[in-house]
C-alpha cells in the first residue's frame, strides 16, 4: 500500500500598462503621422513653452503610455493531492486519488488622470483619461475531483495476454468573482475603494458544474503480433437536463504488427518494423458554447436565465441603474456532441531504423452539434440552440524521417510532416440555407463573392454593361470595379443570398489550411550542431475584410504607401486597387480579384550551437556546456498582399501583433 | 480478510458512485435569476422595466425614443441628422446617407432598416407574467403601464415605417405558428395601439415618487395625441387604402387626449415657456443642461431624455459644428414677416422682406427663425465666433451646402465637451406639440374655432411676441395649388417651424401624402453677384464649390447640384416609397412574410 501527497503552489503576477481607450496598435494606426505624440516647443512659439514635455491627445498612445497607470493581476493556485495505492495481489492493482484545486485571482484595474494632454489648440485637457476609476475583481475557483480505478492483467501459455481495467470519476467546478469599482479618485497614487467621491459600483457572479463518469477497459495482445484494445465510457454532466444527461461512448481498436509474421520474415533485413492500424471511437463534448449565449447561460442552458445590466443607452437616474433581460429561450432537450472517428494507419521503419513513416488516414463525423436554428426576427430573441447538425471531418496525415550518419562524425536527420483535412457540414436541420450561416452540404470555410472582370474604362464600359445599382446606387466610372454576371440577368446581384439563390455570387475559396507541412532538419558534427524547423500551409485562400487593407476606406486610418502608387488613375490604369472612393464599399465587395493566397512557408526556428567536449567540461566541475545561436521566425515567402501575415490572418489581420523575428544567443551550463 | 475488506469497499464506492444519479449533477444557478424564481415583488417589476428604457434608447436599432440619440449614434440617429430625410434642409454627409437616400428615392433593399422585435418580447414577456407579482394591482399596474407606453409606441413606429406588421401580443417561442405567418392589416395593428395607449393612459401613475425620468399619465396622453393625429391624417389622405371613413374617429380621440392635458386633467397645467425674450425662449428648451427646472406643472416639457457624463452622454453640438449639412430655402422661406403695421404675413405676400442680399432675409422675420437658423449679427452670441457666415463648400469652418446653419440645439459650451460627453437634456415631448396637434386635428375635423386657435396657436406666438394667427388667413401663393383650406396652411406652417429639427417633418409629409415634395430641387440661400463674390473674397480668392441656379430672375444655392442627390437622380414613387422595405433576409426564415408594396422581396 503507497500513500502519496501532491503539494502545489502556483503565484504569478502580471503588471501591464491600462488601456485608456484603443489597444496599442489601434491607437498607433489612428494616430496623426504629421505630428509627434509630444510637444518640444518650437521657437516660432514662446507662448507654448509652457507646454513642453504635454502630448498632444488625438489618439496616439505615447502620453498613455509615459504617464498612465497600471492593471495588475496576482494569482494564487493551490493544489493537494492525496492517492492511495494498492496491490492486493500480483497482478491487481488500485488506485485512488482525490484533487482539490483552488486558483484565487486579484485584479486591479486603475485608470488615473493624466493631466498633460493638449488638444489641436493648445488648450489643456484629460484626453482619454478624464473618468478615473478604480476597479478590484476578486475570483475564488474551487475545483474538486476523486478518481477511482483498479486494473488487472493476466497472462495465458505465455502467448496471450489480458489486462482489464475498471473506474470512476467525478469533479465539481464552483467559481465566484465580486467586483468594486469606485469613480473619481481622491489620489491616483493610493488607489482604495474607500478614498473617492465618484460612483460605486459593486457586482458579483457565480456558477458552477459537475461532471461523472465510469470507463472500462480491456487490452488482448497475442504474442506482441495482434494488439486488441476496446473501451467503454459512460459520462454525465451537470449542463444538460435530466433526461438527457449522460451518454455511452465505447471505442475500439486494433493493430497487426505485421513485421512478426512468420510469412514476413523475409523482409526483415530491410524492413524493421511494419504495423497496420484501424480504430474506432467515441468521445463525447459537453463544453458546447453558442454565440447567442450570455453570462451563465452556457453553465445552465436548460434552465431559463433573465440576465442583467446596468443601463447603457438612456438614464433613468444621475448614474446607471440596474436592469433584468427578458428569460433566454430554452431547449427542451440538449445533450452532449458525440465525436466518432474512424481512423486506418500504417507505420514502417525500414533500413535499421534509419527510415521511419507513418501514414494515417481519417473519417471524423461530430454528431449532435450545436446550432442554433435561424428564426424569423419576430421571435425578438434568438432561437434555443439544438443538437441538430453533423460535421463531417476527413483527412490524412503523414510524417517521414530520415537519420543516417556520414562518416563517423556527421548525424543528420530530416523530418517531414505533412497533413491536411476539409471539413464539412452533412446535416443541419431546419435554417433558411444562408449562404451566410450553415447548411448541409457546405465546406467549413467557404468563401462567398462575386468574380471580377476588372475595372470600368470609360463612362460607355459602364453603360454597356449590367448594371450594378443593387451593389451602390451612385455613380460608376472609369476605374470602378466591373462584376461578373454570372446568373446572366443582366444586373449584379446577391439574390436572396441563399444557396438557391445566390445571384451572381459563387464560392471564390476556403480559408481552410490545407496541405500544412513540416520541415525539420538536423545536422551534428563533432560538437556542432544545427538545426532548421520550416512550417507552412500549401493553400489557403483569406478574404481581407478589414478596413487596413482598403485605400481611403476610413478617415481614421493613416495612408500605405502602396495606396498610393497602386491605385486606379487615368494615368495607371492597370493598378491593383481601383479607383479611391472615400468610405465607400462598392468596390470593396467579396470578389475574386482580392482574394489573397494566403498559403506560406516560413523558417519558424534556426539554431546553430556547439556543445563543448565532456572531457574539457569535466575539468571544470560541469557536466555539460552548449552554446549556441538562435533565430525565431528568420524568414517567411507568401503570396499575400499588403502588410498582413499569413500565419495570423485569422484575425482581421492589421489590428493585432505581428510576429516578431527574435535572435537569441546563449549559454546552457548543467552542473 | 484486510484485502478483501478493502476490495469490497471500493467496489462498493463504485457502484454507488456510478450507478446512481444522485443530486450532484443536479445544480442550480448560483446567482441568476431565472423565470422560474422571479416576478416577485414590485421592485423586481421596477428593474424588469428599466430594460424596457435602456433598449428603446438604444438608437441604433429603436429610433422612436431618439433626441440627441445615445452616445456615438448621434451622428446618424439623432433627430437633428434624421431631418435630412425631410424637405427641411441639405446634407453632404456620409453619416446621414441613409437619411438622404430616403429623401431622395435612391433608398434599395440594402438600406432596408428597422425590422427588430426584441423590445416586443420584453414588453410581452412582462405583461405575460407580472400578474405573478403579491401585491395590489395599482402598485402592479404602474409598471404594466410602462410596458403598454412602450408597446403602443413601438407598433405606432412598425406602421409608420412598414404600413403593415406582424401582431403579437404574447410572449412567443421557438415553435409558435405566428412567426410564420403573413402580417396583421394597418387597422388591426392599430386597434391594438389605441388600446394599449389607453391602457397605459389608465394605468401609468401622474408621478413616480423619486424618478421625474419616467414616462406617466400625460406622457400617455401626449403620445395618443400624436399616434391619433398621424393615423387620422394618414387615413384621411391616404384614400389608396380605403380607410378613410375611420379617419375622423381618429382625429376626435386626438382632440380629447390634447384636450385632457390642455385642461390640466392629471394635475399638470401646462404652459408654454416665457421669461419675456422671444429672441432667446424656444432656444432655451434645446440647450439646457437641466430640464428638470422646466418639467411638469406649470412648465413646457412633459416628458424629458437625461444626458450626463460619466452616464449617457452624447455629440449633438459638436458634430452640428463639424457636419456640412443645414437648413433649406424653402424651410426657412416659410417663416412669416412682420410687416410695418405689426401683422405677420408670408413672405410672398409680405411687403417688408427683402432678400436682395443675405443678411436681410433675417430682417423682421418670427422670431423663431433667428433661434433656428444662424443670423449671421448673432455669430458671437451662439457660436462664440466672429470669421463671418455665410461659409459654404470650398471655403473652411463650419461649411453648409444650402449657406443656412441649424443652431437651435447648438450650444457653444456643450460642444466644448468632447466626444461624445455633450450633456445637455432633449425635450421629448412638450405642450407646444400638443398644442398644434389639437389645432390641427380640430381644423382636419372642420369644428374648429378661433377661441380653439386662441387656446392652441396663440400661446406659441406670444412665446415669440408674433400676432395670433385668425380663422381666414390670407392665402400664401406658394401652397396656393394644393387645393387645401388657407387655415390648414397656416396651421401646418406653424407646426414646420416650431417643431423644427424635432423629427416630426418626414412624418408629417408621409401622412399628408406630399412626398413628392421630397423630390424637388433644394434650394439654398438667394445668393447674388455681389453676396457671392464677397464669399470668395473671403476665401482668398479661391474658387467655391457650390452651383447657382436662376429661378424667376434670382440666384440660389443648389444644394445638391452634381451630387447623387441632384434633382435629376431625386424620385418620389408614391406607389412606394411612402413605405420602407422590409430586410430581404427576413423572406428565407418566413415565406408567408409580404413585403412592402411596391418594393422586391429579392435583389
Amino acid at each position: 500500500m503507497t500513500l502519496g501527497l501532491k503539494i502545489s503552489y502556483n503565484t504569478k503576477t502580471y503588471d501591464q500598462q491600462h488601456t485608456y481607450k484603443d489597444n496599442l496598435y489601434h491607437a498607433i494606426v489612428f494616430s496623426s503621422p504629421t505630428r509627434g505624440g509630444e510637444w518640444g516647443g518650437d521657437p516660432d512659439y514662446p507662448q507654448y513653452d509652457k507646454y513642453v514635455g504635454y502630448f498632444f491627445e488625438d489618439q496616439s498612445p505615447l502620453g498613455y503610455l509615459t504617464e498612465g497607470s497600471r492593471d495588475k493581476i496576482k494569482a494564487n493556485e493551490v493544489v493537494l493531492s492525496p492517492s492511495l495505492d494498492l496491490r492486493p495481489l500480483k497482478n491487481w492493482n488500485i488506485h485512488l486519488d482525490f484533487t482539490y484545486n483552488r486558483l484565487s485571482e486579484n485584479t486591479t484595474t486603475l485608470a488615473t488622470k493624466i493631466d498633460k494632454f493638449l488638444t489641436n489648440k493648445f488648450i489643456e485637457t484629460y484626453g482619454n483619461s478624464t473618468s478615473d476609476f478604480y476597479q478590484v475583481d476578486k475570483s475564488d475557483q474551487e475545483y474538486m475531483s476523486f478518481n477511482a480505478f483498479t486494473d488487472y492483467s493476466f497472462s495465458l501459455n505465455e502467448k496471450h495476454n489480458f489486462k482489464a481495467l475498471l473506474g470512476f470519476n467525478q469533479e465539481v467546478t464552483k467559481y465566484g468573482i465580486t467586483s468594486g469599482k469606485l469613480e473619481t479618485l481622491l489620489s491616483g497614487d493610493i488607489p482604495s475603494l474607500s478614498l473617492g467621491t465618484g460612483t460605486k459600483t459593486v457586482s458579483s457572479n457565480a456558477y458552477d458544474w459537475a461532471l461523472r463518469g465510469g470507463f472500462f477497459r480491456l487490452n488482448y495482445d497475442f504474442e506482441g503480433k495482434y494488439l486488441l484494445e476496446g473501451n467503454l465510457r459512460y459520462d454525465g454532466t451537470s449542463r444538460f437536463p435530466k433526461d438527457d444527461r449522460f451518454v455511452l461512448l465505447p471505442s475500439f481498436s486494433i493493430g497487426w504488427r505485421v513485421s512478426e509474421e512468420n510469412f514476413m520474415k523475409f523482409t526483415k533485413p530491410l524492413f524493421d518494423n511494419i504495423k497496420l492500424r484501424a480504430s474506432y471511437g467515441n468521445l463525447g463534448n459537453q463544453l458546447l458554447t453558442s454565440s447567442s449565449w450570455s453570462g451563465n447561460t452556457k453553465y445552465y442552458p436548460y434552465i431559463p436565465l433573465m440576465s442583467n445590466g446596468l443601463t447603457s443607452n438612456y438614464m433613468l437616474s444621475s448614474s446607471a441603474v440596474a436592469y433584468v433581460d427578458p428569460y433566454a429561450l430554452t431547449p427542451a432537450s440538449l445533450t452532449w456532441e458525440k465525436v466518432s472517428t474512424i481512423n486506418g494507419g500504417l507505420d514502417l521503419t525500414l533500413l535499421n531504423n534509419r527510415f521511419d513513416f507513418s501514414f494515417d488516414i481519417y473519417n471524423r463525423t461530430t454528431k449532435d452539434m450545436l446550432f442554433s436554428q435561424d428564426v424569423p426576427s419576430l421571435l425578438g430573441a434568438s432561437a434555443p440552440v439544438k443538437n441538430s447538425g453533423e460535421l463531417q471531418t476527413k483527412g490524412w496525415e503523414i510524417t517521414a524521417s530520415w537519420n543516417d550518419k556520414i562518416g563517423d562524425d556527421f548525424n543528420y536527420r530530416i523530418g517531414l510532416s505533412l497533413f491536411d483535412s476539409q471539413a464539412k457540414i452533412t446535416k443541419f436541420e431546419g435554417g433558411n440555407r444562408s449562404i451566410s450561416g450553415y447548411y448541409e452540404g457546405k465546406e467549413i470555410g467557404e468563401i462567398w463573392g462575386f468574380e471580377t472582370v476588372g475595372f470600368f474604362t470609360s463612362a460607355e464600359d459602364v453603360a454597356n454593361s449590367p448594371s450594378q445599382s443593387a451593389i451602390n446606387s451612385g455613380t460608376w466610372t472609369a476605374g470602378d470595379i466591373k462584376y461578373a454576371d454570372l446568373d446572366k440577368s443582366g444586373s449584379i446581384t446577391k439574390g436572396a443570398s441563399t444557396v438557391e439563390d445566390h445571384g451572381d455570387l459563387k464560392v471564390i475559396g476556403n480559408t481552410t489550411p490545407r496541405y500544412n507541412f513540416g520541415i525539420n532538419l538536423n545536422g551534428n558534427y563533432k560538437g556542432f550542431y544545427t538545426t532548421l524547423f520550416f512550417q507552412g500551409v500549401g493553400k489557403r485562400d483569406f478574404w481581407p475584410s478589414a478596413q487596413a487593407f482598403w485605400p481611403v476606406s476610413t478617415q481614421y486610418f493613416n495612408t500605405q504607401k502602396w495606396f498610393i502608387t497602386d491605385s486606379w488613375s487615368e494615368t495607371n490604369t492597370d493598378a491593383y486597387f481601383p479607383i479611391p472612393r472615400a468610405r465607400n464599399t462598392k468596390n470593396q465587395q467579396s470578389q475574386t480579384k482580392y482574394l489573397q493566397d494566403a498559403s506560406y512557408i516560413r523558417l519558424k526556428n534556426f539554431t546553430v550551437g556547439y556543445v563543448l567536449p565532456s572531457n574539457i567540461v569535466k575539468k571544470v566541475k560541469l557536466s555539460n556546456v552548449n552554446l549556441y545561436f538562435s533565430a525565431e521566425n528568420m524568414w517567411e515567402h507568401s503570396g499575400v498582399k499588403g502588410a498582413y501575415d499569413p500565419e495570423g490572418m485569422a484575425n482581421a489581420g492589421a489590428m493585432y501583433y505581428p510576429l516578431e523575428r527574435t535572435y537569441s544567443i546563449g549559454i546552457d551550463l548543467t552542473f | 480478510m484486510k484485502i478483501v475488506n478493502n476490495i469490497s469497499l471500493i467496489i462498493t464506492a463504485l457502484i454507488i458512485g456510478f450507478g446512481c444519479n444522485d443530486g450532484f449533477l443536479d445544480r442550480e444557478p448560483i446567482m441568476d435569476v431565472t423565470n422560474n424564481n422571479y416576478w416577485k415583488t414590485t421592485a423586481e417589476l421596477e428593474l424588469y422595466n428599466n430594460g424596457i428604457y435602456d433598449l428603446s434608447g438604444n438608437n441604433s436599432t429603436y429610433l422612436f425614443l431618439t433626441g440627441f440619440a445615445n452616445g456615438s449614434n448621434s451622428p446618424t440617429y439623432s433627430n437633428m441628422a434624421m431631418e435630412y430625410r425631410s424637405d427641411n434642409g441639405a446634407s453632404n454627409e456620409g453619416t446621414h446617407n441613409l437619411w438622404r437616400n430616403i429623401a431622395a428615392g435612391l433608398n434599395t433593399t440594402s438600406d432596408a432598416y428597422g425590422w427588430n422585435w426584441t423590445l416586443l418580447r420584453r414588453c410581452n414577456v412582462f405583461l405575460d407574467n407580472y400578474s405573478k407579482v403579491d401585491a395590489s394591482d395599482d402598485q402592479k399596474n404602474q409598471y404594466a403601464g410602462e410596458a403598454y407606453f412602450f408597446r403602443a409606441w413601438f407598433y405606432m413606429d412598425k406602421i409608420q415605417q412598414f404600413g403593415k406588421a406582424p401582431l403579437v401580443t404574447k410572449s412567443l417561442t421557438e415553435e409558435s405558428e405566428e412567426l410564420y405567418e403573413k402580417q396583421a392589416s394597418r387597422a388591426d395593428v392599430m386597434v391594438q395601439v389605441l388600446s394599449d395607449i389607453n391602457k397605459a393612459i389608465d394605468y401609468l401613475p401622474n408621478s413616480w415618487s423619486g424618478s421625474t425620468l419616467r414616462v406617466t399619465k400625460d406622457v400617455a396622453l401626449a403620445l395618443k395625441s400624436r399616434i391619433c393625429l398621424f393615423e387620422g391624417t394618414y387615413r384621411k389622405y391616404h384614400t389608396e387604402l380605403g380607410l378613410q371613413s375611420t379617419a375622423n374617429d381618429w382625429l376626435s380621440e386626438c382632440v380629447s387626449a390634447s384636450q385632457d392635458l390642455m385642461n390640466g386633467k392629471n394635475g399638470n397645467n401646462y404652459v408654454i415657456y416665457s421669461s419675456g425674450n422671444p429672441d432667446s425662449d424656444l432656444r432655451a428648451l434645446f440647450i439646457q443642461p437641466d430640464l428638470s427646472s422646466f418639467y411638469g406643472n406649470g412648465k413646457e416639457v412633459i416628458f424629458y431624455r437625461q444626458y450626463a457624463y460619466p452616464g449617457v452622454a452624447h455629440r449633438q453640438s459638436g458634430y452640428i459644428f463639424a457636419q456640412t449639412a443645414g437648413p433649406s430655402r424653402d424651410f426657412v422661406e416659410d417663416f412669416l414677416c412682420v410687416e410695418s403695421d405689426g401683422s405677420a404675413k408670408p413672405v410672398r405676400l409680405s411687403s417688408t422682406y427683402k432678400d436682395d442680399t443675405y443678411l436681410e432675409q433675417f430682417d423682421n422675420r418670427d422670431p423663431r427663425l433667428g433661434q433656428t437658423v444662424l443670423d449671421p449679427r448673432r455669430e458671437m452670441e451662439i457660436l462664440k465666433t466672429q470669421i463671418g457666415y455665410p461659409r459654404v463648400p470650398g471655403m473652411t469652418g463650419w461649411m453648409s451646402p444650402t449657406g443656412y446653419y441649424y443652431i437651435r440645439s447648438y450650444e457653444y459650451d456643450d460642444a466644448q465637451r468632447g466626444n461624445p460627453q455633450e450633456i445637455n437634456d432633449y425635450p421629448l415631448f412638450r405642450y407646444a406639440e400638443v398644442l398644434l396637434n389639437y389645432a390641427e386635428a380640430k381644423a382636419e375635423l372642420g369644428t374648429i374655432t378661433q377661441a380653439d386657435l386662441d387656446a392652441s396657436i396663440k400661446p406659441l406666438r406670444d412665446r415669440v411676441n408674433m400676432p395670433k394667427l385668425e380663422l381666414n388667413p390670407s392665402m400664401d401663393p406658394k401652397y396656393a395649388d394644393e387645393g387645401l383650406p388657407s387655415l390648414l396652411i397656416e396651421i401646418r406652417r406653424e407646426r414646420r417651424i416650431e417643431l423644427a429639427y424635432e423629427n416630426f417633418r418626414y412624418y408629417d409629409l408621409m401622412r399628408w401624402k406630399q412626398g413628392t415634395k421630397l423630390s424637388k430641387r433644394i434650394l439654398g440661400t438667394r445668393l447674388e453677384d455681389a453676396d457671392y463674390n464677397a464669399l470668395v473674397q473671403q476665401n482668398n480668392g479661391k474658387a467655391l464649390s457650390i452651383t447657382r441656379i436662376t429661378v424667376d430672375g434670382k440666384k440660389y444655392i443648389d444644394a445638391y447640384a452634381g451630387t447623387n442627390y441632384a434633382v435629376e437622380k431625386r424620385t418620389f414613387d408614391e406607389s412606394k416609397n411612402y413605405l420602407l422595405p422590409i430586410p430581404i433576409s427576413e423572406f428565407a426564415k418566413n415565406p408567408n412574410l409580404e413585403q412592402t408594396e411596391g418594393w422586391p422581396k429579392s435583389e
